[in-house]
């Protein structure tokens, strides 16, 4: 028993990074540029499925890892330049409703490239040994370097954010988008910066899960409701409220799904979100009034 | 009516708001009798607009307590000291942009009208329109009530706020800046609005416009860095060397600045 | 605020052709004219919160589901009551108790976050739909089968299963729905939620507590969202999970801004688009690529008509 709650422990620790990874993406842009972008899913779908192709291809798992970022990340420019840019000045849910269009476009792309079916990637290294907290037990190698990988890219978009100049603008732009106009802030040319950076993170966060969850058409639409709640819940322009509330949702699941069937984990997942937003109106670390 | 005897319908006991380092209203005590005109007057940044903000409740006091009729009112949300009998104008203009004319006048004219009834009481649709159409002919420059507000240029809405927060019928009417963004003529017709309301409420308003200050008001408190730094009648104020010279000065350059 | 002439007359062409229509005898057209005529209702109760009030849901296939699920239960899984007017008055009445309730927790919370708590509420109804743990719902396969005995309005008896008659129905009372919902947003109680939308602060100021009005905003749009829920549940002879799917939610709201929130005729209009052109693009295009075709118009329509097919700024007048 306790090793199996310490292995959904780890999972949960997984799955909430990743989620963390994507839905940090989400705020930004919805920070920054008040766009509820719904296509956010979409980049995570096709971060799996180039790093699938590049593994089919070329037979390496790593390198696709590395082209799935890049390549998801020319893609957010050009939705930042046909969608996004020529939405700006309109009321937030036009975009919204745009941006769904795409999202359906973009599943429908990958059912007729790659059919409906899972494509699952092999997972890389065996198992380790672990015994922890007294229990012995076995757990994939892969995932503790998932864990890794997520940590390292929530590190440096930290950094970003605190320590480069671009990040610090960013993040006084969302806070208030006003004043840091007025300040001489280019919302515009950082939102096209930030779209690349946050589509490359929703790519490499696609391209990790392959062999977790294995990819599909509809993996992005699956997610992005969940994404959007972590998202929100977490504060905009988060990375700290953003890692909590993915964590705590992810570990919800994971734990409660030991005793209850997924259903039910889901239904608890969604009342711990319910009850954050209740008493945190705000988010955990809202510094958001952007969207009121 | 002579200041002083009435009692105070409005009271304030050591008022204090900050934001952050900024001291906007500094343990202000301040007392206005029933039935007064009074003229809240400072330099810009004076802390006038946040005083009313604390005062009707969009902003809560970190400290001190504001007593209206008697009653402890510091942590009452905004709609009820509404109802209690408190409205206001804005300094910046905050009307409903995409409403008409009309429509704006209706919706406070409703809720004067349910003032003192229950949420959803039914109120006579053809009361709300009667008391609207009396409210719009009193203003001949309100030529199509039809209009959307967003729509009217700047002095006419600056306007149609004053007679939102008068379409209340409130006890008590804190008017912010009624006189600026608009033309000497309006000034007129402002002074002329206020005079009327004056014979059975009370007024507290803050103005940039001296001479509209010392015609209208009975008696003038001077805010200066969040604190009242004097309080009189007109005359009294404008030769108390607490007020000095050069700020009464800046005041006549923004009446100038704002009637240009 | 009254309609202008030349609308009143397009108005009054439509509805003489959607009378005409059923003489082409055609049941499939009859079949999406219905659905769409639904979906006008449903299109309408959401513009009566978004569009009017400002206030967004994105949960709000709850009011569509639930509803028909109420009327399940009357009818088939617990009192076995197949009398339609009570099966449509409680799909209304549940309608109208949800969104109080829903819109009482949700205002709790402002802005994105109010729009979250309704997408939170919709995940758990949609799961405990599916999961049915108290043996009412029927779980992924739905309730099916239902009966009821023709709906007689004085003198006048519809078979509510019968294509043409529903039809007529759904028309009838989409026509209602309209005079009543405009009527409501005229009335000084619109104002108010009209006030809502754009002026929060403002009404505080006049005196108002804007969160009993939310929550009756949420209420109406409920009861309205709650009798398209119960038409669509005489057409297709069925009450499914998918129902309470939030995607019926997400397309309400997409249908609304599309057609252009806070005009009511336009979202009716763009429930008219949406529904042809789903199903013709379905029969065109096989293997699920009429979703280019959905795709590409919701795009199109937000790039190339801001503000939605009825363009809000200039038409809204004329068009409420
Ligand atoms: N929302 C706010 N946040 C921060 N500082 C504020 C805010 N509102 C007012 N202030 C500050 O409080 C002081 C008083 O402002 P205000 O009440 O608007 O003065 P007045 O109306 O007399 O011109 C000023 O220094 C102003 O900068
Ligand atoms: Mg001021």
């Amino acid at each position: 028993m306790t090793s199996l709650i310490i292995t959904q422990i780890l999972n949960g620790l997984t799955i909430g990074l990743i989620f963390a990874l994507v839905a940090i993406g989400l705020t930004i842009v919805m920070g920054l540029m008040e766009v509820v972008n719904f296509a956010h899913g979409s980049f995570y779908m096709f971060g799996g499925y180039i790093t699938f192709f590049v593994f089919s291809a070329v037979g390496s798992f790593w390198l696709g890892l590395v082209v799935a970022p890049v390549a998801c990340a020319i893609l957010g420019l050009g939705l930042y330049y046909a969608i996004i840019r020529p939405l700006r000045k309109r009321h937030p849910l036009e975009p919204l409703v745009a941006l769904v269009g795409v999202a359906m476009i973009c599943r429908q792309l990958i059912r007729n490239i790659w059919g409906a079916e899972p494509k699952l990637l092999p997972i890389p290294f065996g198992r380790v040994q672990v015994s922890l907290a007294g229990a012995e037990f076995t757990y994939p190698i892969y995932f503790f370097v998932v864990m890794g990988v997520g940590v390292a890219a929530l590190l440096a978009l930290y950094l970003l954010f605190r320590k480069s100049d671009v990040g610090i603008r960013c993040l006084a732009a969302i806070q208030d988008r006003d004043t840091a106009m007025s300040m001489g802030v280019n919302v515009d040319r950082i939102g096209s910066l930030m779209l690349v950076i946050v589509m490359g993170v929703a790519g490499l966060a696609g391209g990790l899960v392959g062999p977790i969850f294995s990819v599909y058409p509809t993996m992005g639409l699956e997610l992005i409701g969940l994404l959007f709640v972590i998202a929100i819940v977490g504060g905009l322009g988060s990375i700290g409220g953003a890692v909590i509330a993915g964590v705590t949702i992810a570990m919800t699941k994971s734990i409660s799904s030991i005793f209850v069937s997924g259903n039910i984990s889901d239904i608890l997942a969604y009342c711990v979100l319910l009850a954050i937003l209740l008493i945190r109106p705000r988010g955990i670390m809202g510094l958001a009034t952007v969207m009121e | 009516m002579s200041a002083g005897q009435a009692t105070p319908i409005l009271e304030t006991r050591d008022l204090l708001l900050h934001f952050g380092g900024v001291v906007a209203t500094d343990h202000v005590s301040f007392g206005l009798p029933e039935g007064q005109v009074r003229a809240l007057i400072g330099p810009n940044g004076a802390g006038k607009t946040s005083f009313f903000n604390l005062l009707t409740g969009v902003l809560r006091p970190q400290g001190g307590r504001i007593f209206f009729k008697g009653r402890d009112i510091t942590h009452m949300p905004p709609y009820r000291r509404v109802k209690l009998g408190i409205g206001r104008s804005f300094q910046v203009v905050n009307l409903f942009p995409e409403l008409t004319v009309k429509e704006n006048v209706q919706i406070a004219v409703q809720a004067s009208l349910k003032q003192k009834n229950h949420l959803f009481e039914r109120v006579e649709r053809q009361e709300i329109s009667r008391r609207t159409d009396e409210i719009l002919s009193q203003y001949e420059w309100i030529r199509d009530p039809d209009q959307e507000a967003g729509a009217l240029i700047y002095p006419e809405q600056k306007k149609l706020e004053t007679i939102l927060a008068l379409a209340l019928e409130p006890e008590l009417v804190l008017l912010d800046e009624p006189t600026a963004g608009v033309d000497e003529n309006d000034i007129g017709l402002i002074t002329d609005m206020i005079n009327t309301l004056s014979q059975n409420r009370t007024i507290l308003l803050t103005d940039h416009d001296i001479k509209f200050v010392m015609k209208i008001a009975q008696r003038i408190t001077v805010m200066d860095q969040g604190r009242i730094i004097s309080e009189g009648t007109p005359s009294e104020v404008a030769s108390d060397p607490r007020v000095d010279e050069c700020y009464f000065g800046g005041l006549v350059e923004c009446q100038t600045t704002y009637s240009s | 605020m009254s309609l202008s002439p030349r609308f009143r007359l397009l108005l009054g062409a439509a509805i003489l052709v959607l009378v005409l229509l059923p003489l082409l005898g055609q049941p499939y057209l009859i079949y999406l004219l219905t659905m769409s005529l639904i979906f006008g209702i449903f299109a309408m109760a959401y513009d009566l919160l978004y569009g009017f009030t400002g206030l967004v849901s994105f949960g709000h296939s709850v009011f569509y589901g639930l509803p028909a699920y109420a009327m399940g239960m009357v009818a088939v899984t617990v009192f076995k009551y197949p009398n339609p007017l009570v099966m449509i008055a409680a799909a209304m009445l549940t309608g109208l108790v949800l969104g109080c309730l829903i819109g009482f927790v949700c205002t709790f919370a402002r802005g994105i976050y109010m729009a979250l708590v309704t997408f939170a509420f919709a995940q758990i109804i949609e799961l405990l739909v599916l999961h049915d743990p108290w043996g009412i719902t029927q779980g992924e396969n739905g309730i099916m089968g239902l009966r009821a005995a023709p709906l007689s309005l004085g003198g006048l008896t519809v078979d509510l299963f019968s294509g043409v008659g529903l039809y007529y129905l759904v028309l009838g009372l989409i026509i209602a729905s309209y005079l009543v919902i405009r009527a409501l947003v005229n009335s000084p109680l619109g104002d108010v939620f009209k006030g809502i939308k754009q002026n929060e602060e403002r009404l505080l100021s006049l005196g108002y507590n804007p969160r009993p009005y939310k929550v009756a905003a949420f209420g109406l749009s409920g009861m309205f969202a709650g009798l398209a829920g119960a038409m669509a549940v005489f057409l297709n002879n069925s009450i499914v999970p998918s129902m309470v799917d939030w995607a019926v939610g997400a397309e309400i709201l997409l249908i609304t801004i599309m057609g252009g929130a806070g005009t009511l005729i336009g979202p009716i209009a763009a429930a008219f688009l949406i529904i042809f052109a789903e199903s013709y693009a379905a029969s065109y295009l096989g293997g699920g690529n009429w979703v280019y075709v959905m795709g590409g118009l919701y795009i199109a329509v937000v790039m190339f008509l801001p503000g939605g097919i009825f363009r809000t700024r200039y038409l809204k007048k004329a068009f409420v």
